[in-house]
């Protein structure tokens, strides 16, 4: 009957039940049962006709099979075991499947952002910020645990520099975006721009029109000259003149000459075209001639070009 | 093998071929362990009587009860004060 601690911790889960069993000749009954494979536990025997056993409901079957056609009263009067609230369970179902749509529900729906709120003086840019957040992939539904809103808060706050404090905090299902103006004078719009237009051919990579009316989209080919943003809006039918508030990013091409008596000045050449700029530089080749004693490294770069009108 | 054929290993082989086929490991007053049970022949509170190989045992105490009894073991609890061995 020696057993080892995983047999012990299994009996721990197992379930019993406690039978009081009245009638003749119980003896012989118990032998009975033991001979039939059931493991009998806790039998006492208070008096020549009654006796009490535990068995394991899984036997339970068993010795109803046995007694059935003997006259033999059993009743069940204990229930017992580490199993046993798993037996309860496991016979309402109903239980089961409210425990774990209450256990989803705590978890998971917790976790997932509903609405944003935007507060503090800041909360005028909450537009921005708005357009911010769901760049970073931030937007309703999207999983509280899958965002830093410390890095959030730091991001929003360099992605402008209209602000001078910027966090981000869960309340509830509510990401709440406290921003704080900054103290720095902003540049007042002046409203006399009647149009937004081109200063060079580029491709149209963001145009964002407040005021206007956008006439180029993304991807775009725009030429010098043409009227990017029209200083108008359509209402209806009718057409309202106002003053433009935008602000364009174009792909632009340039190209620069660099001439050195030196080879392999490939690099400084790039150095020196970018020097030149204001922009991002996306990509630059250089070409490379010889004439009258001279290297002309020729630099084509090509970048990003904002242009801001309002 | 029964951890007591291990430790009877060390009496020698004339102690595993017994006679009546039991063994028995008193704890105390408090319980004993018997191996080798046949049969159950008479059971209540102060008298348990099992049917051996070739032979009864008899043990005597009060409140006593099984707590486990299954294929050949039988575990007694209770105020033990006495077994008896009775070959056929």
């Amino acid at each position: 009957m020696r057993k080892n601690k995983g047999d012990r911790s299994f009996q721990r889960l197992s379930v019993f039940y406690t039978y009081r069993i009245e009638g003749f000749n119980l003896d012989r009954l118990i032998n009975g049962l033991k001979k039939e494979g059931i493991t009998l536990y806790n039998l006492k025997k208070p008096n020549i006709n009654r006796v009490y056993v535990t068995i394991k409901v899984k036997d339970c079957k068993k010795l109803f099979a046995i007694t059935k056609d003997m006259c033999y009263n059993i009743k069940k009067i204990k229930v017992s075991g580490g199993g046993y609230p798993l037996l309860r369970l496991l016979k309402t179902p109903g239980l089961i499947l409210g425990a774990v749509i209450f256990i989803f529900t705590a978890v998971f729906s917790n976790d997932l952002i509903l609405n944003t709120s935007f507060e503090g003086s800041g909360a005028i840019y909450s537009q921005q910020v708005q357009e911010y957040l769901e760049d970073m992939g931030v937007k309703n539904f999207t999983r509280f645990s899958s965002v830093n809103l410390k890095s959030l808060g730091e991001g929003i706050l360099a992605s402008t520099d209209r602000l001078s404090f910027a966090t981000c905090d869960k309340v509830g299902n509510t990401l709440r975006v406290n921003l704080v103006l900054s103290d720095k004078p902003v540049q007042s719009l002046t409203g006399d721009y009647e149009s937004l237009v081109s200063p060079c051919d580029g491709e149209v990579l963001e145009i964002k029109a407040y005021r206007g009316t956008a006439l180029f989209g993304v991807g775009d080919m725009v030429k010098t000259g043409d009227v990017v943003v029209g200083g108008y809006k359509l209402i209806g039918e009718v057409t309202v003149t106002e003053s433009v508030v935008a602000v364009l990013k174009l792909k632009v091409e340039d190209s620069f000459i660099y001439r050195s008596k030196n080879d392999n000045e490939d690099s400084l050449a790039v150095l020196f075209a970018c020097a030149n700029i204001e922009g991002e530089v996306l990509s630059h080749t250089v070409e490379k001639v010889f004439e009258q004693g001279y290297y002309v490294y020729n630099v084509k770069l090509k970048m990003v070009k904002i242009i801001s009108v309002g | 093998m029964s951890f007591i054929d291990n430790i009877l290993g060390c009496i020698g082989d004339e102690a595993l071929s017994l006679e009546t086929g039991f063994r028995a490991v008193m704890v105390g007053e408090k319980a004993v362990y018997i191996e080798g049970v046949k049969n159950i022949t008479g059971f209540n509170e102060d008298v348990i009587e099992l049917l051996i190989k070739r032979g009864s045992v008899k043990v005597s105490g009060r409140n006593m009860f099984i707590k486990k009894y299954c294929l050949g073991d039988v575990l007694i609890c209770g105020k033990i004060k006495g077994i008896e061995v009775f070959k056929d």
